[in-house]
């Protein structure tokens, strides 16, 4: 996979994008929460408005094998039937998840350093979107300016609960200051990682 | 090739009479578009392109006012309402990345068959094109522009 020809997006951007069909070109909900499994690292799914201002929550949720694309402007979707209303077990797990939402953890390498706290998910948008790190903001260590917020690559495993994460050491030569120079970072840790077992 | 902006508000005279029906309002067009399948005269309905002998630059000729006929389905009701409108309407790539705004259409006149669509972002062939909707026009994002974005 080439990062010439992949979007990097914060999860929190997708907020209030349309949802829009690719057969009828409408736009029939809109992101109201990004829904991030921590157990998994990956995100499930999206939970939704309708459209408008004045859009209300809808109790149809989008599940993340149902995403066709995700762009810069809008999520799309194949057929407005992608939409999960009687899904018991996602909009389950949908509820459960938010309790346990990534935004806010704490970040420990595992050499007991504190790194800071999760800001936002970095969604690596390619053939396969696929988690690629994660905003962290309050960090002494990482940044020179004082809460300044940076990017750290997400390891392909790594250890989560409610309230932490947990990633090797190494990942503090692999910190970003920008979004944009981020997936060669990610590109650059995931092989150091493959490399050194 | 005949630019849809063009036709739009030209006069449909019938053939059958050679009186004067109307103006032509807009086009309907099938899913995923490529092609008009009938034409919407103002004030009065639609008669399908098969009913049209002609389409000039002076008018738009229909066999005889008898076939004109109100909306069939839910789709050429939302299309007489205006809902699926091309002008000015959003373009979408199936990536989700918006390439700009429609300001014409380009169709071969003898068949309704649509040749391009002319966007602010650029020329999209009509086979790029996926689905015409209330929010969007739909198109597949070529590989060259998903690499340069």
């Amino acid at each position: 996979m080439s990062t010439g020809a992949s979007l990097l997006l914060r999860a929190t951007e997708l907020i209030g994008h349309p949802v829009v069909t690719l057969d009828g070109g409408d736009d029939i909900a809109e992101v109201k929460d990004v829904v991030y499994g921590t157990a998994q690292a990956a995100l499930l799914g999206f939970t939704l408005n309708r459209r408008g201002f004045w859009g209300r929550r809808m109790k149809q949720v989008l599940a993340w094998d149902h995403v066709a694309a995700l762009g810069a402007h809008a999520v799309m979707i194949a057929t407005a039937g992608d939409l999960d209303d009687n899904d018991e077990a996602l909009v389950q797990e949908v509820k459960g998840s938010r309790q346990r939402n990534v935004i806010g953890s704490e970040v420990f390498t595992d050499r007991g350093e504190r790194l800071g706290e999760v800001t936002d998910v970095v969604i690596l948008v390619a053939d396969e979107p696929e988690v690629a790190g994660y905003e962290i903001g309050g960090s002494q260590v990482l940044t020179p300016r004082a809460g300044g917020h940076v990017f750290i690559p997400l390891p392909e495993t790594l250890a989560v609960s409610g309230e932490a994460l947990m990633v090797p050491a190494a990942v503090r030569d692999f910190v970003c200051d920008d979004l944009a120079g981020f997936g060669a970072s990610v590109e650059r840790f995931r092989e150091h990682l493959r490399s050194t077992g | 090739m005949r630019r849809l902006s063009e036709a739009i508000g030209t006069r449909v005279m019938s053939k059958a009479t050679a009186e004067r029906v109307g103006k032509l309002e807009r086009v309907v067009f099938d899913v995923p578009p490529r092609r008009v399948v009938a034409v919407q005269v103002s004030g009065k309905g639609l008669v399908d392109w098969s009913a049209v002998s002609g389409l000039g630059t002076d008018a738009a000729v229909i066999e005889s006012e008898d076939h004109i006929r109100p909306a069939a389905d839910v789709r050429e009701d939302r299309a007489l309402g205006g809902a699926l409108d091309w002008k000015g309407k959003r373009v979408l790539s199936d990536h989700g990345n918006e390439l700009g705004t429609v300001t014409d259409i380009e169709l071969d006149e003898s068949t309704g068959t649509i040749e391009a669509v002319e966007t602010t972002g650029g020329r999209v062939s009509a086979d790029r094109l996926l689905a015409l909707g209330s929010y969007c026009l739909v198109v597949r994002e070529e590989r060259a522009a998903a690499l340069a974005g």
